[in-house]
Parts: C-alpha cells; structure tokens; sequence
C-alpha cells in the first residue's frame, strides 16, 4: 500500500499552525489596542439635538451654541486672533450622585469636527489653550466639583473662521470614570 | 516494509531547503534595522512655501544671521557667537492636546543646534501649538561664529516637528544656505502672534 504523502501526514499539525499564529498575534494586538483605547474617550455615544443623558454621575445637555467672528465687536474685545472665532456652547450640568469624597466629577470639554473634506480636526477647551483671550469671559468654562445642584457652564473653543465649513462641530463631555466612552452632542 | 525514497526526492528535498535558507537570509538582510523603522518621517520643504505634515505646517519665511538680536519682550541677546534668526509660522492640523513645537532644530552637517528658549515667551520654540490657528513669531539658535562660515553651512537644514522626540512622526526639514546670509550687527524681531498674516 502506497504511503500518505509529508502533507497529509502532517495536515493536523499544519493547520493548527495556520489558526494559532494568527490567532495569536491578532490577540496580542487587540490586548495592546484595548489597553491604548481604554485609556482614553475614544468610544462616543451620540446624543440627539437637546437631549439630556445620564453619563457618569451626572446628566448633561446642550442648552445652547454661539459663535462669535473675530471681526466683530465682541470677538475684538476679547482679542481674538485674525482669522478666527469663538465658540462658546453653553453645558447644563445635573449631579446626581457624587464622588466618595463627596465632591462632583470634574470633567473635559472638546469640539470635534468631522465629515469634511480634510481630517477630522479637534480643538481644547480655551481655559487651557496658549491663545490667550482679553474680556470678561464666562463665570464657569468646565465642570466644578463644587457644584451640588444644576448648574450650567460655557465652553469656550478659539477656532479657524472655517471651521464646521462643510462639515459637522459637535461637542465632546469626557469624564475620566466612563473611558473609553465619551458624550458627543451634535452642535447647530 | 516502506518504499525506498527515490534520489530525486532527495534532491528535491535540498533544492527546497537551499531555497528556504536563500529566503530567510534575504530577509535577514532587508529587514529594516529598528532605528530605520522608528525613523522620523522626513517632508521636504523650502523657504518660503508652507510644509505640511502629519499635524503640523510650518513656513520659513525668512532666515538672518545677526551678532546680538533683541526679542519682541525686550529681552536682548548677546553671544560670543552669532544668532541665526528665523522667521517662522507654525500651526497644529488636527489636534492641539499636548502638541507643542517640540522640535525646531538647525542642522549644520553633523552638528546641530536647538532653538534657544533664553527669549522665553519672545520665541516659538517649545510653544504649544492651535489646531488650524498659525502662530508667527521667531527661532533664535546660537551657534559659534565659525559655523555659518563652514562648506557644511550652504546645505544646513531647519527640523521642525510636534515633539522634542520626532520618531515616527512627520519631521519638516527646511534647506537654508547660511553662507549666502551677511551677518548683521543688530536685529530687532517681533513677539509672537496668533491669527493669519
């Protein structure tokens, strides 16, 4: 009787080689991704225009968004750079439960914009940018933890003039407790 | 009892073993090296054209070599050297968290010089950056006098990217003939602004 050839011999061997290998790098790389992206807000849920949604400990919406040109008067008071414009989205904040400590989460305020014709570009809140502004700005740019009740807070973003050109702005609310997910409201 | 193996088997056996081996050493041998696979990624420019990387353009504008300069904060240098002074507009392209000009190098052959930050807030080096809002403002690098006067000076470069660490990231290299520039006695440049020219 004539011998199985080297490759039927060994078929058993030969396919567990061709699963385990790639199987094993693709785990040992979705570990490492895994790790990278829950580490950070990476992973939005989309809020409906007006909305308010639990998120964390607190529930959140978007009450209103004004943008302001740096040519008109107010974006001249507080010294906008040429060519660019201001931002503010208005948050309400309603804690519901809080931190052990007993204070209120803090949180971060993005804008995203996306479905341009570039890459998608996003912008810090301007409490925290280099761009410094001149005026009276708002009594409150993020979340505090001082706050026990509703309150509300204006996110101030220093952007190009053509920013949202074409494309979509939304807000971005991140706390830290919640990563990878983030709320993303949809900007008018 | 099994068949003898025919010879041909064999010699089939070590065609395919050589042939194994010839592919492994080649790609022994072609595989980038570690420092070539974590290797910044280098986009040529030119003075006076903006270059764009991954998240950062920047424009040289202009390029003087002057013996004392004095910054736009009041703050005057003097060096036993000379100062090569750019001219330079800096902006981040898709995100500003923790994006700064990390990198702004000047490159003379084998040595290079980083941007001074004695100007403190009077120079863009090291300041962070806005996505899509440029910042024009000056580099100052320090360097011994003899060096803008060396063969390696007609072919220097000027290195910009996001982080003091460019590995794996857009890296602008700008060529700047510093033999072609007269060195001035004095020079007085601007603070650093935000907003378009």
């Amino acid at each position: 009787m004539r011998r199985p050839g080297w490759l039927r011999r060994n078929a058993l061997a030969l396919v567990a080689v061709a699963v385990l290998l790639p199987a094993t790098l693709a785990i040992t790389m979705a570990n490492q991704w895994s790790t990278y992206l829950t580490g950070s807000p990476s992973r939005p849920l989309d809020v409906a225009d007006g909305a308010t949604v639990e998120y964390g400990h607190s529930g959140w919406q978007v009450e209103k968004t004004d943008r302001v040109s740096g040519t008109s008067a107010a974006g001249q008071e507080r010294d906008l750079p040429a060519g660019t414009d201001l931002v503010i989205v208005t948050v309400r904040v309603d804690p519901i439960t809080f931190l052990e400590d007993g204070t209120a989460e803090l949180c971060t305020a993005r804008l995203e914009e996306d479905g341009g014709t570039g890459l998608p570009r996003s912008w810090g809140n301007a409490a925290g940018s280099p761009i410094s502004l001149d005026g009276p700005g708002p009594e409150l740019v993020s979340c505090s933890s001082e706050q026990r009740t509703p309150y509300t807070f204006d996110a101030e973003f220093v952007v190009p003039a053509d920013a949202g050109d074409g494309a979509t702005l939304s807000l971005g609310i991140a706390v830290p407790t919640e990563f990878p997910d983030y709320l993303r409201f949809t900007l008018d | 009892m099994t068949a003898p193996t025919s010879p041909w088997r064999h010699a089939a056996n070590g065609v395919l073993l050589t042939a194994i081996l010839a592919v492994a050493a080649l790609v022994l041998h072609t595989t980038p090296s570690r420092e070539v696979q974590q290797s910044a990624i280098v986009v040529p420019g030119v003075v006076g054209e903006p270059t764009s990387g991954r998240n950062i353009r920047a424009t040289v504008h202009s390029v003087s070599v002057a013996e004392s300069v004095t910054a736009g904060n009041g703050w005057a240098g003097s060096t036993p050297g000379v100062w090569v002074v750019v001219d330079l507009t800096v902006q981040a392209l898709v995100v500003d968290e923790k994006t700064a000009l990390g990198t702004a190098v000047l490159r003379v052959g084998d040595v290079s010089f980083r941007a001074s930050i004695r100007p403190q807030n009077g120079t863009v080096a090291e300041n962070r950056l806005a996505t899509g809002v440029p910042l024009s403002g000056p580099l100052m690098f320090e360097v011994p006098t003899d060096i803008v006067a060396r063969t390696a000076a007609k072919t220097a470069t000027l290195e910009f990217a996001t982080d003091s660490d460019p590995r794996v990231d857009s890296l602008l290299v700008v060529p700047v003939d510093l033999t072609a520039l007269v060195v001035q006695p004095d020079l007085e440049v601007a603070f650093p602004e935000w907003g378009a020219r």
